[in-house]
């Protein structure tokens, strides 16, 4: 089974993102910060990270910094409020596969996403 | 030559001459030093008795009034460059407090953006799980009216970054039109088969037709006129066609709605503006939407006009360049 570990601060969104890839077939694991979202990675690398931009303390561009430096093989989705081209541009500079605005996807386009990056 | 005559009518003598000269001269170097030190009050007194003397006395005066005009100007130009700075300034207080203006709007529109996904994606939950008809008729009508609020942000913060000149385009110099506008049509298939309408995509040219465009941004312009055909159309159909034009390539988007009323012709793409039958016809909607595509298809060195009939349907064109074969290589 796929593991898929999601980096979200907000609960909902967090647990939706869970529950509707879990539901699809795929072994899910939450963090609701940086800090901790890393430590899991570094307990069992995942096939896909789902991460959140603003994120209280070490946030999402400082995760990926850290994920490019130890040079990650897993794909990167961020899922950010910003649909700003300056924020997607920088993300991407940072590694990330691809990059979704909340609120503008369902969670069905999501899993679409997902099936596209991992299989 | 100078040949002044003296009081008795006769010749004068050089002595009395010299004294003549002299004295005018006197008069004269005093004047230009008066108008040295920039002191055009006063004219000359010029003797009522004409020669050379008196005529370059009153070719002076002339030059003391025009310089005495020209102080006058400029000193207006002085008082009305201050007027203009302060004006400058209230410009950029007014530039300054629409900043502030777009950034609330912004900031407020992205806090947003997370509570309205986490309704979306809850309600999509409830409706995987859920095996009620009634639960389901509720959960639809919530995302129905969520699926609005998240347009309404999304055209606010267009617009904000549109006025802070930061919407960001990125254009590609060979988008075939025909593809993308094919696309963006299907994607409204469902959507409007279920309210009952016809959907149709037709071209006049089977030539490929490349334009130099931003496609995310020239989507949000054409969803903001298919959407608007659609909500205002309550029977019949939309028409979508690609036509080639010359150097250029229109865009016709033509639904059998409610019409615009012509006393709106000039407001409709002005920010926040609604139509009344269009406000009782569905009370939603930002009133933004069209200022957005005017502003993308400007962008786009396109043109976009209309034409409405009241309660018989209207026609939005959009006209944008094509890519110039010969750039090509």
């Amino acid at each position: 089974m796929k593991k898929i570990i999601i980096i979200e601060d907000e609960m909902i969104l967090a647990d939706a993102l869970k529950e509707k890839l879990t539901s699809t077939g795929y072994e899910t694991e939450v963090a609701y910060d940086g800090e901790s979202g890393l430590k899991k990675i570094e307990q069992g690398e995942p096939d896909l990270l789902i991460l959140d931009i603003l994120l209280p303390g070490v946030d999402g561009y400082q995760v990926l910094e850290k994920l490019k430096k130890v040079k990650v093989s897993f794909p990167i989705l961020i899922v950010s409020n910003s649909g700003q081209m300056v924020d997607i541009e920088k993300a991407k500079e940072l590694g990330a596969a691809d990059f979704i605005v909340k609120a503008t996807l369902s969670l069905k386009d999501i899993e679409d996403k997902v099936k596209k990056l991992i299989g | 030559m100078i040949s002044p005559k003296n009081k008795r009518g006769g010749e004068n003598t050089e002595e009395e001459y010299k004294e003549h000269v002299r004295k005018r001269l006197d008069g004269i170097i005093i004047i230009l030093q008066k108008i040295a030190l920039g002191d055009f009050s006063e004219n000359i007194d010029v003797p009522e008795k004409e020669d050379e003397f008196t005529r370059l006395l009153i070719a002076l005066n002339f030059m003391i009034n025009d310089l005495e005009e020209v102080k006058k100007i400029s000193r207006e130009a002085v008082v009305m460059e201050t007027k203009v700075s302060i004006s400058s300034e209230q410009v950029a207080r007014l530039k300054e407090i629409n900043r502030v203006k777009s950034e609330f709007v912004s900031i407020t529109a992205h806090q947003l953006r997370t509570p309205l996904s986490g309704i979306k994606w809850a309600s999509e939950i409830i409706l995987e799980k859920t095996k009620e008809i009634e639960t389901k008729k509720w959960i639809e009508k919530v995302t129905e009216l969520n699926e609005g609020m998240i347009g309404i942000i999304n055209d606010l913060l267009n617009a904000a970054r549109i006025e802070e000149g930061r919407f960001g385009y990125k254009f590609e110099k060979w988008v075939n039109m025909s593809a993308l506008l094919e696309k963006i049509v299907e994607s409204y298939r469902i959507e409007v088969e279920e309210r009952g309408l016809g959907l149709d995509f037709s071209r006049n040219s089977l030539e490929y037709l490349y334009s130099r465009v931003d496609s995310e941004k020239l989507k949000i312009a054409l969803n903001n006129l298919i959407d608007n055909a659609i909500h205002y159309t309550e029977k019949g159909s939309i028409k979508i066609k690609l036509e080639k034009s010359g150097d250029s390539v229109i865009i016709k988007i033509q639904d059998t709605g409610i019409g615009i009323s012509e006393n709106n012709f000039d407001k409709l793409f002005s920010k926040f503006f609604r139509g009344e039958n269009a406000i009782s016809f569905r009370p939603s909607g930002s009133g933004i939407g069209l200022f957005i595509t005017r502003n993308i298809i400007e962008v786009h060195k396109g043109k976009i006009w209309f034409e409405s009939k009241l309660n018989q349907g209207t026609i939005f064109y959009i006209k944008l360049p094509l890519t110039k074969v010969e750039e090509k290589n």
